[in-house]
C-alpha cells in the first residue's frame, strides 16, 4: 500500500514540478505562487517513515541531498530525485552513520553523479555503514569530514555552511549529526539530523548566527533535542518534523511539541502530510505538503491546473466548463499562459480573469 | 541469529540482522553491557554478546572510516 501511495505521490511531484518547468518556467497555482521557477530555493522533505531525507534545489542550479532515509526508501529517494530529471548531486551529507540516515545512501551514490560527499568522523560497525563506505570507494570517491566552519556554498544571496559538530569526541552518536544552515536573500533553514543538546549548546556557545525562518527538528521530534535555549536563538516560523505514524519511539515527543507550540512555531509534519516541499523565492516561503493517503492524493489531483482548448474555435475552457468542444478538437493546457502563448483566448463564461 | 545494534530509541535496540532488515528489540531483553555495535547472538528470546565479533568489526569499521576521507 505504502508504495503504491508513493507512486502516486512520485506522479503528483513530477506532474507538478517537472511538467510545468518544462514547458513554462513556472507552475502557477491557485494562490499565484510558483514552484519549479529557476530562481527559487526548493526543499524536498521526503516522507521517508521514521527516517530523514531532504533534497535540496539551490536558485544555483546545485543540489544537495541531506541524508538517505532507511535502507527501504532508497527506491523512492532515487525516483524522486529522478522524478526531478537531477542526474547529479553536488553536495551529499550523512550527518551521521545511524541506519535512518544513510540507509539508501548506498543505492543513491551508485545511481546518480555525486561531486562531493560530507560525512562526520564516526564510523559504525554495521553493514549499512561497510557497505555505503564500499559505494563510495568504488565511485573513486572520498569524503570530505563535515564539521562547524565550513562553508559548502559561499555566494552572494545564497550561503551554506556547516554549523556542527563542534567536537571530535562525543557520548552519543547523534551528537556527531553535521548540522548545516542554509541562507537564501531574506530566507533561512536549519537542518540539525538527530544533534541533540549537548551539540545545541556547543552551538549556542560559539555564538553562531542560529537565527532562521524555518528549522528541521532535531531526532525526528525526541526530547533530547529542540532545547528551549535552542528554540530561543532560532526562532522560528516553521519546525518540520521528519517522522512516522505510530512509530515504536514516540517520536515527536510531547515535551518538544510543547515547547514549539508555547513559542507559536507551526509544525509541519511528514506523518500528517506527507512529503513536504518548501519553495523559497529569496523573501517569502510557499509550504506544499503531498499526503500518501488516497483522498488527498484524489485532491492534489484536482489541484492540478488543466485547461482544454478547442482547435476549431482557438477558445479555452476550464476542465468544468459546460460547453466543451467535441473530444477530437480538443488540446489540453497545464496553464492559462499556456494556452494563450499558443494563441488560444479565454472563453468568458469559464474562465474568471 | 546474529545482529548488530545500530542505535538504541526509547526502550528499544535497533538492530540489523543478516539478512539486512531491521529489528526493534526491546532493552530488558539484552544484557546490561550491550552498547552500540554489540554484536549479538540472538536465540529466541535469549540473548548474547559476541565480544570477539564486536571488537572485529569495531576494528574494521574504524579502518573503514580512515580509508574514506581525503
Amino acid at each position: 500500500m505504502r508504495k503504491l501511495n508513493n507512486i502516486l505521490l512520485l506522479i503528483i511531484a513530477i506532474l507538478l514540478l517537472i511538467t510545468g518547468c518544462e514547458d513554462l518556467g513556472t507552475l502557477e497555482d491557485s494562490q499565484g505562487s510558483s514552484i519549479g521557477n529557476d530562481s527559487n530555493l526548493v526543499i524536498h522533505f521526503l516522507d521517508v517513515g521514521q527516517a530523514d531525507s531532504i533534497l535540496i534545489q539551490m536558485p544555483n542550479g546545485t543540489t544537495s541531498l541531506i541524508d538517505g532515509g532507511n535502507r527501504g526508501d532508497a527506491g523512492l529517494i532515487i525516483d524522486y530525485i529522478k522524478g526531478l530529471k537531477i542526474q547529479k548531486i553536488d553536495y551529499l551529507i550523512a550527518t551521521h552513520p545511524h541506519e535512518d540516515h544513510i540507509g539508501g545512501l548506498p543505492e543513491v551514490i551508485k545511481n546518480f553523479d555525486i561531486e562531493k560527499i560530507y560525512m562526520p568522523k564516526k564510523s559504525a560497525s554495521t553493514k549499512i555503514f561497510e557497505t555505503l563506505v564500499a559505494e563510495i570507494k568504488n565511485k573513486g570517491l572520498k569524503a570530505v569530514e563535515g564539521k562547524a566552519g565550513i562553508d559548502i556554498i559561499m555566494e552572494d544571496g545564497l550561503k551554506f555552511s556547516i554549523l556542527a559538530p563542534n567536537s571530535s569526541e562525543y557520548s552519543e552518536t547523534n551528537d556527531y549529526s553535521i548540522v548545516t544552515k542554509l541562507e537564501y536573500k531574506d530566507t533561512s533553514f536549519i537542518f540539525t539530523g538527530d544533534a541533540e543538546k549537548p551539540s545545541e549548546n556547543e552551538m549556542i556557545k560559539k555564538g553562531y548566527n542560529l537565527s532562521a525562518n524555518v528549522l528541521k527538528v532535531g531526532h525526528h521530534g525526541g526530547r533530547t533535542s529542540t532545547s528551549e535555549e535552542f528554540l530561543n536563538k532560532i526562532d522560528p516560523k516553521y519546525a518540520v518534523i521528519s517522522v512516522e505514524k505510530g512509530n515504536d519511539y514516540g517520536h515527536p515527543h510531547k515535551e518538544t511539541i510543547e515547547r514549539l507550540t508555547k513559542k507559536g512555531v507551526s509544525i509541519l509534519r511528514t506523518d500528517e502530510m506527507g512529503t513536504i516541499v518548501l519553495i523559497s523565492d529569496g523573501t517569502n516561503i510557499d509550504i506544499k505538503g503531498f499526503d500518501n493517503t488516497e483522498d488527498n492524493v484524489e485532491n492534489s489531483k484536482e489541484n492540478i491546473e488543466r485547461y482544454i482548448g478547442n482547435k476549431n474555435t482557438k477558445i479555452y475552457h476550464s476542465e468544468s466548463c459546460s460547453s466543451l468542444p467535441n473530444k477530437e478538437n480538443q488540446v489540453e493546457f497545464k496553464s492559462t499562459q499556456e494556452a494563450e502563448n499558443e494563441g488560444y483566448q479565454p472563453h468568458k463564461a469559464c474562465i474568471k480573469k | 541469529m546474529k545482529g548488530i545494534i545500530d542505535r538504541f530509541e526509547e526502550d528499544f535496540a535497533v538492530v540489523e540482522l543478516e539478512d539486512e532488515t531491521m529489528k526493534n528489540i526491546p532493552k530488558d531483553l539484552l544484557p546490561l553491557e550491550v552498547k552500540e555495535g554489540s554484536v549479538l547472538i540472538i536465540d529466541g528470546d535469549n540473548i548474547y554478546i559476541d565480544e570477539e565479533k564486536t571488537e572485529e568489526r569495531k576494528r574494521k569499521a574504524d579502518k573503514l572510516l580512515e580509508d574514506l576521507f581525503n
